[in-house]
């Protein structure tokens, strides 16, 4: 894959990135009342607002989301049942939360219907290294390539993105055994890293 | 996390066609090169930060909510 270069989207990506991770005072709710709470935000805010990002696609709806997934957290804490993590507990509301959304909005109409054929055939391009500029066109390119993926290819590649979850809480999280998704996963892997090179 | 677990994503982790990430300077741009589509969507979610508006945010909306009886966390962990 042949390099990009942009002087202007590299400063812009980096003004952006400074923006975003200058440290702030922790809000003064994660040190009261709500501590307890607090830690838990701290511990699976991160993982829970990308997942919403690349599912909705859209950096506020993303933000409203996982604000939502949260707050539905706090009100049903009774109904977690303690037979999964408390981040496959989280990552279950956000699945719930944005495929709502998502119809809700009819947004279904918005993705191509990928055709698995079409990936089968992709050939070896997978297997390269996945070479790109450091712009902030990179997360367009992955938004793009994500939202060509059928819709279950893309949510085993984001939640197979958190080390901290093992193929068999995917799999209890997607319905399906471990040796489903691993099956799965070696496709939407292949098949996200030839779309991806069409991106460039 | 118990032995199980720890081969469990040891396996995992060899079935990502493992390499180390390889980076390459230009003159005007940060090339990165990522073995895996796994690396590549991790470095991804590091370059979005969950903003810090949500936290004040949420912290306003519980603000709202009625005290629980016990403690959030004791209602979680029993």
């Amino acid at each position: 894959m042949q390099a990009e270069v942009s002087d202007e989207t590299d400063k812009l990506s980096g003004a952006i990135a400074d923006s975003n991770t200058v440290p702030l005072q922790k809000p003064g709710w994660m040190t009261g009342p709500f501590a307890e709470f607090g830690k838990v935000y701290e511990e699976h805010s991160q993982c829970i607002f990308y997942l919403a990002l690349r599912l909705l696609g859209d950096p506020t709806q993303a933000q409203d989301a996982t604000h939502d997934v949260f707050l539905k957290a706090f009100r049903k804490a009774d109904s977690f049942r303690g037979d999964a993590g408390v981040r496959t507990w989280l990552y279950r509301i956000t699945i719930n939360h944005c495929q709502n959304l998502k119809q809700s909005w009819h947004a279904r109409h918005m993705f191509s219907n990928a055709d698995d054929a079409v990936w089968e055939t992709a050939g070896n391009v997978g297997d390269d290294p996945l070479r790109v500029l450091e712009t902030k066109e990179l997360g367009q390119r992955i938004q793009k390539s994500l939202e060509t993926l059928p819709e279950e290819y893309r949510l085993l590649l984001l939640l197979v993105a958190d080390q901290e979850l093992s193929y068999d809480e995917i799999g209890h999280l997607t319905e399906q055994s471990a040796d489903a998704v691993r099956g799965k996963l070696h496709r939407a892997r292949k098949a996200f890293a030839a779309n991806f090179k069409k991106t460039a | 996390m118990n032995p199980e677990q720890t081969n469990l994503r040891q396996r995992q982790h060899a079935e990502q066609e493992q390499s180390s990430a390889q980076f390459q300077e230009t003159n005007q741009a940060q090339v990165k090169e990522f073995a895996t589509v796994d690396d590549l969507l991790r470095h991804d979610s590091e370059r979005n930060p969950v903003p810090h508006e949500v936290a004040d945010r949420l912290g306003r909306s519980l603000e709202n909510e009625p005290k629980p009886d016990q403690p959030w966390y004791k209602r979680l962990f029993g």
